[in-house]
């Protein structure tokens, strides 16, 4: 009896562990340790989002590819800080010279998924160059279909920098940054 | 004992023969028609930097080139792919189309062998070839780019047949047959 228990949750365990390996799932946070300090680095933020006749969603998985051979190697998953279907987001904060292309991401549509390979041939708006330490809002972004494809398109969204910032503000909570981000809203709002 | 050597000998070759193929020209067939191209970026692409996001363990992925072209006017159309390299004459074989009319859809170049990481070139043109030829001649494709994020700054098509024919004579002898594709606008249904 005992080792049909045991044969029972080593069953589980090997049901749970694969099961685990098929569900990845979207960041909706950042680590705030080692965070780097906003006199040294970029924060970048604004809207990656499909929008259709019934609204505006998050694109998934969203992908952002170091490309300058000087700076260091890195991909960097897009973090959703309010939830995984709201398109504001933001990076890790990233090293100034660091040069950043979002290159994959991937849209579920009832069964099917589509996986977006973007190329890295030319710069697009939602790419960027971390060009000065502190805040970079790099604007709201759209996926559109058209009559025979995608397209990435300039689509600002009502609340604009300021409702994405409010977004990411709980995330630098305690931080260096959250000065910075406050300023930032001070001067949106007045 | 002999005939299991002899057996273990001749699954070697057969497991060889594919890379052997890929290394020499490819030899016409009568239903085939063989393009060749030439792809260079400039500045040279830094390949060991995107070596760093490719997944592998002892062989670094190579960085490939590859041709979306498909015969139009043919019932099944797959379009060929074929893997080739950067900066050497590449050589693809595509099944005949009957009206000799093909679609040059883009080329791309897949850096360490990866989509994320790849660059794509499109050209969108038909390509005609001359009844009859077995090798085709598409162009020296060379794209020019400013900085770390491919800017363009220019996309050209040079001719370089005399080198292929070189080649080409090299491999097969005076008599082989080939010519350039004429690349035209494709006609609107």
């Amino acid at each position: 009896m005992k080792r049909k228990r045991a044969a029972g949750a080593v069953a589980l365990l090997v049901l749970l562990a694969s099961l685990s390996s098929c569900v990845s799932t979207q960041r909706t946070s950042i680590t705030k340790k080692d965070l780097p300090d906003p006199s040294v680095s970029t924060l970048v933020f604004g809207y990656l989002g499909h929008q259709t006749m019934f609204g505006v969603s998050a694109l998934q998985y969203c992908k952002y590819y170091q490309v300058n051979p000087d700076s260091e190697a890195r991909v960097i998953d897009a973090i959703r800080p309010s939830s995984v279907s709201n398109p504001v987001f933001f990076l890790d904060p990233v090293a100034v010279g660091s040069s950043w292309q979002l290159l994959y991401f991937q849209m579920t549509s009832g069964n099917t998924i589509t996986y977006f390979y973007l190329g890295m041939v030319g710069k697009d708006a939602y790419d960027f160059r971390a060009e000065k330490p502190g805040l970079l809002y790099i604007g709201s972004h759209m996926l559109v279909a058209g009559a025979t494809q995608y397209s990435m398109q300039v689509r600002e969204l009502v609340g604009g920098e300021e409702e994405a910032l409010e977004a990411i503000r709980p995330q630098f909570k305690g931080t260096a940054w959250e000065a910075v981000i406050d300023q930032r809203l001070k001067e949106l709002k007045s | 004992m002999k005939k299991i050597v002899c057996i273990g000998l001749l699954f070697a070759l057969f497991c060889a023969m594919p890379a052997m193929a890929q290394s020499a020209i490819p030899k016409a067939k009568t239903n085939d028609v063989i393009f060749v191209y030439k792809l260079q970026v400039l500045p040279a692409i830094p390949t060991e930097f995107y070596l760093n996001y490719a997944d592998y363990r002892k062989t670094p992925p190579p960085t490939v080139t590859q041709i979306n072209l498909w015969p139009i006017n043919n019932f099944i159309a797959v379009p060929v792919v074929g893997d080739g390299k950067l900066n050497t004459f590449n050589y693809v074989r595509c099944s005949r189309d009957k009206k000799n009319e093909y679609q040059f859809h883009n080329l791309v170049v897949r850096v360490a062998n990866m989509s994320a990481t790849s660059l794509k070139f499109d050209v969108g043109l038909q390509a005609n070839v001359p009844e009859g030829v077995q090798y085709v001649y598409l162009g020296t494709f060379i794209f020019r780019y400013s900085d770390e994020f491919f800017t363009p700054e220019s996309f050209e098509r040079l001719d370089e047949f005399d080198l292929v024919v070189e080649e080409l004579q090299a491999a097969f002898g005076p008599d082989v047959n080939v010519a350039r594709a004429k690349l035209i606008e494709p006609e609107e249904d």
